[in-house]
């Protein structure tokens, strides 16, 4: 844990000094969230599509963006190889390499949510599932971020191989958000990222006032479905991903 | 690699036919006697890339204390050995044991006790020597000591740049460093792939002494380079890899006895036939005699009595020893192992 934790310091340390990926990481990710706390997306209902928005924008470039050009020019340096010849255990190794854009994203979605309650002077539904819903979306898009990046050679090469994630991010989001907000709406739970989306409606749409129950209940199909996405990922990640460059 | 101890003698027989002088048994006798323990051992080592096999067999055995040089040809394996014995990769076939661990398998707890001097350093350029060097004692928490980070820099004299950007730093500046990160966690044994690489003579001559003060501290070395300088100023014992073979190992007193010398002179147009010599005899033209001889001093004592019974004068004679550029060219030139897997007994003339 301390060997990720140390790590996780080198990496902000150096998404710092690098401005790049600082704005792609932070600055982009923020004033895009900003903007739709302006002006409402034209799609979606209420401060529910915003927030979905917010978070999808920032899952699509704080943490796959970013974190897959992490990965990838950390391999292509051979700088994955050196902290492997550490103490630090694989685990350590990679959750302190795409550790801090995924911290990055609940830090800025906290951030977002914030300006977008103080804007509209309106609470969530419920603030766990909106917690539910970025910490899912973190964990099984950071899980294709390791797939996607075990086929990328460098961070140039990642502004190609992150494009079809981000098409199918954006499109999932915003068909998602055509349809009528149903926890059980299966066509909605079955593509990836659906989810995510339906735990981040369910904390600004779902049944205000009831038990935990009720609300777990109605979480436990979104839930099933991230773990059943975040499952098949980590085994493709770990089949394919390569701590040096392919030969 | 500790084969069946040859009994030491200054003139090795002359074997008949085509000689096995891949393997040469280490020294019995010196400071560094064989009671050693074992720092790292290899048996019948494999590894492949696919159906390519960059290691075929070899045997390897390196004791506490003792600085051992692989050499090879570009592409003769060195790397993939180092690599795993580090525990970078494991193994496709054959035992491999290092500090009485299992390299690959208990790679953690390895990383504790040795320094690893990477072909590439692997150091993102943002950060600094002495972040990194920072960051290396966080990530090696069981080390028995470490040392600080402005102690490791100065001992490669780097302790100026501690604060400049990796990126900034020289080839030979980056190649210091590197050797810094190997020696911040207080190793027993650090492994050196090509470690003065990119540095001039005068940083290369300093190196050299760290690793003389090492070997003097105990600390065990296993190093591959190209310099053959190198391995003649450091190492006790040395091997020299080829096509994913060990060609040969021993002492460089005993590598260079593996190979035939050489004697050399002009003789008069009438002179008598020559004594029964040991050593192959070519005529060369304008009467030069070149000798190739593994008893040197018996041939070359044979033909001054002939010289002198005779009445002959030896016009321009030399008697030279084999030198390891000539034991590398030699392996280096010959073909490749017909045979994959003896993997330290490949033949050369």
């Amino acid at each position: 844990m301390n060997s990720a934790l140390a790590l996780m310091q080198t990496e902000l340390t150096l998404l710092r000094r690098d401005t790049t990926a600082w704005t792609t990481a932070i600055a982009l990710p923020l004033l895009l969230g900003a903007s739709w706390v302006i002006n409402e997306p034209a799609i979606g209902e209420g401060l529910g599509a915003v927030v979905v928005f917010q978070v999808v924008g920032l899952l699509i470039f704080t943490l796959h963006t970013v974190g897959t050009m992490s990965l990838a020019s950390r391999r292509e340096q051979l700088v994955l190889k050196r902290w492997r010849s550490s103490q630090a255990s694989a685990t350590s190794v990679l959750m302190g390499t795409i550790g801090v854009p995924a911290g990055l994203v609940v830090a800025q979605a906290a951030a977002l949510t914030a300006i977008t309650v103080a804007v509209y002077d309106q609470m969530p539904a419920s603030v766990t599932m909106l917690i539910l819903g970025v910490l899912a979306g973190v964990i099984s898009v950071g899980a294709i971020t390791f797939v996607v990046a075990a086929f990328t050679r460098s961070a140039e090469h990642a502004m190609i191989t992150t494009f079809p994630v981000i098409a199918v991010l954006m499109g999932v989001t915003v068909w998602a958000l055509t349809r009528p907000f149903d926890a059980f709406d299966w066509p909605v739970l079955a593509v990836p990222g659906g989810g995510a989306i339906q735990l981040l409606r369910l904390g600004w749409e779902g049944p205000a006032g009831t038990g935990l129950t009720t609300w777990l209940g109605e979480a436990a199909p979104s839930l099933a479905a991230t773990s059943l996405l975040t499952v098949v990922a980590t085994a493709a990640a770990l089949r394919w991903f390569r701590w040096e460059p392919r030969g | 690699m500790d084969t069946t101890p040859n009994p030491p003698t200054n003139e090795p027989a002359r074997p008949s036919g085509p000689s096995p002088v891949a393997t040469v048994s280490r020294s019995t006798s010196g400071d560094l006697p064989d009671e050693r323990p074992t720092a790292l051992s290899a048996t019948a080592l494999r590894c492949r890339y696919g159906a390519f096999e960059a290691v075929r067999g070899i045997d390897l055995t390196v004791r506490r204390g003792e600085t051992f040089a692989l050499l090879g040809t570009n592409g003769a394996g060195k790397t993939t050995t180092l690599e795993t014995l580090e525990g970078h990769r494991a193994p496709d076939g054959g035992d491999v044991e290092v500090l009485g661990l299992d390299p690959h398998a208990e790679r953690r707890t390895l990383a504790a006790r040795i320094g690893l001097m990477l072909q590439t350093s692997g150091l993102p350029g943002d950060l600094t020597p002495r972040e990194v060097l920072e960051l290396w004692r966080r990530l090696t928490p069981e080390a028995s000591d470490h040392l600080d980070a402005t102690d490791a820099l100065t001992r490669v004299e780097l302790d100026h740049r501690a604060e400049v950007r990796i990126r900034q730093l020289s080839g030979g500046e980056r190649r210091r460093l590197d050797l810094a990160l190997a020696l911040v966690n207080d190793p027993e044994l650090i492994f050196l792939d090509e470690p003065t690489t990119g540095m001039d003579p005068q940083a290369r001559e300093r190196t050299w002494q760290i690793l003389r003060d090492l070997r003097v501290e105990g600390v065990t070395i296993l190093l591959t380079t190209h310099y053959l300088e190198e391995a003649e100023a450091l190492a006790d014992r040395l091997a020299i890899m080829h096509a994913g073979a060990l060609a040969t190992t021993g002492t460089l007193t005993e590598v260079i006895a593996s190979q035939p010398a050489t004697i050399t002179a002009r003789l008069s147009a009438d002179a008598p036939e020559l004594p029964d010599l040991d050593g192959d005899i070519r005529w060369a033209g304008d009467h030069r005699l070149a000798i190739t001889t593994r008893r040197l001093q018996q041939d070359l004592t044979g033909l001054l009595v002939w010289a002198r019974t005779h009445g002959q004068r030896l016009d321009e004679l030399q008697a030279t020893d084999a030198s390891l550029t000539q034991v590398f060219h030699d392996i280096a030139g010959a073909p490749l192992a017909t045979a994959p897997g003896d993997g330290t007994r490949r033949e050369h003339r």
